[in-house]
């Protein structure tokens, strides 16, 4: 009989010759997914703590009695200065990621909880405008900067990690 | 309408699709041993086969939305495995050997008899291990995967020529190979 055809006649029991250790590449699986799950959760719970932060100075400024009634408060120039710097960090980076480009069917998620924080942020600032003393709001202010930062930068290290396991399945040529 | 599958894999590819776990074990359990195989035929060691193994199921998992179903879903699935095996050579940086012998001296067909005591797959399947790598990757794909030449030169970036002699000789090695353990085994 041909190699081949003999092959052909035995192939399932090509398939039962070594013993494969199914336990240890099954939790190796599940040890994987769970990590690429978790770099994701740890993004949206950063986001979703850096809205509490923000409810958290809603509720001083309206609970508190901080709140004036009428008298404007005046930002200092020190604290524009210092927004101006973050805010001009964060564009840098997003413009490093692309961020107005982003796939939505990708990073969907992490973009809304972004937006959302973005827009609670803007309805601060403009409470803040009411209160004489703000120091509370200020460094409320200064903790959603630095938190809007790192989820950035947590975002770009997705996107790195994302892009990496991209290229290793473009070598496959599938 | 998926043309290969049947309707037990129909479910489970539509239950893979909204990422139940219990159909992700059931496609593993499934298919985990003839991916090792061929993997371990083409990689040779088996932590880099468990490697190859394990990333092909991740891949499987995260790209099933992708399949449709235009082979059956074990030829799909080891088609990821095979090209996970040759990225993660490629990535290690080990160049494909080809065998360089002269060809005439395997240009007699092989043949097996049923009396042939140094014939078995288990035989076949180790002495394709000792081949070097870029023959035993011929033979696993042509002779056990059912690959073209056509497509191996594809998978390979050689020429369905070069695909043709290594296949040849890699019949002869192995023949060489069972008869030097038989040798081995008498005495």
């Amino acid at each position: 009989m041909k190699f081949e055809d003999q092959i052909n006649r035995d192939r399932r029991e090509f398939d039962q010759i070594e013993k494969v250790p199914s336990d240890l590449i099954w939790h190796g699986i599940q040890d994987n997914i769970r990590k690429k799950n978790t770099r994701r959760i740890i993004i949206r719970l950063s986001a979703a703590a850096s809205i509490i932060i923000i409810i958290g100075a809603f509720a001083v400024i309206n609970f508190s009695g901080i709140k004036s009634s009428g008298e404007q408060f005046a930002m200092s120039s020190e604290f524009n200065e210092e927004e101006n710097k973050y805010y001009q960090l964060a564009n840098h980076k997003m413009t490093e990621i692309n961020y107005t480009d982003l796939d939505r069917s990708e990073y969907g998620e992490i973009i809304s909880e972004l937006e959302e924080l973005d827009s609670m942020y803007t309805a601060l600032k403009s409470e803040m405008a009411e209160i004489p003393n703000a120091e509370k709001a200020i460094q409320t202010a200064i903790k959603f900067h630095e938190r809007r930062l790192q989820i950035l930068e947590l975002l770009e290290k997705e996107i790195e990690n994302r892009k990496r396991e991209e290229a290793n399945e473009s070598n496959l040529k599938i | 309408m998926l043309n290969n599958q049947t309707s037990f894999e129909q479910e489970l590819v539509s239950r893979l699709v909204r990422g139940d776990a219990k159909a992700q074990y059931t496609l593993y359990k499934r298919y985990v041993d003839a991916m090792y195989h061929t993997v371990i035929r083409i990689v040779k060691d088996p932590t880099d086969a468990q490697d190859v193994v394990q990333e092909c199921f991740i891949r499987v998992f995260q790209k099933i939305d992708t399949y449709r179903g235009e082979a059956t879903l074990g030829a799909w699935i080891k088609r990821i495995a095979i090209h996970s095996a040759f990225n993660l050579m490629r990535k290690r940086k080990r160049n494909l050997e080809y065998a360089t012998d002269e060809i005439e001296r395997y240009d007699i067909e092989f043949e097996i008899e049923d009396s042939d005591s140094t014939y078995s797959p288990e035989n076949v399947h180790h002495a394709i291990k000792e081949l070097p790598t870029g023959c035993r990757a011929v033979v696993s794909l042509y002779a056990l995967e059912g690959y073209s030449h056509k497509e191996i030169a594809g998978i390979l970036d050689i020429t369905e020529s070069t695909s043709k002699t290594q296949y040849r000789r890699a019949k002869g090695l192995l023949k060489d190979v069972l008869v030097s353990k038989m040798r081995r085994d008498e005495v």
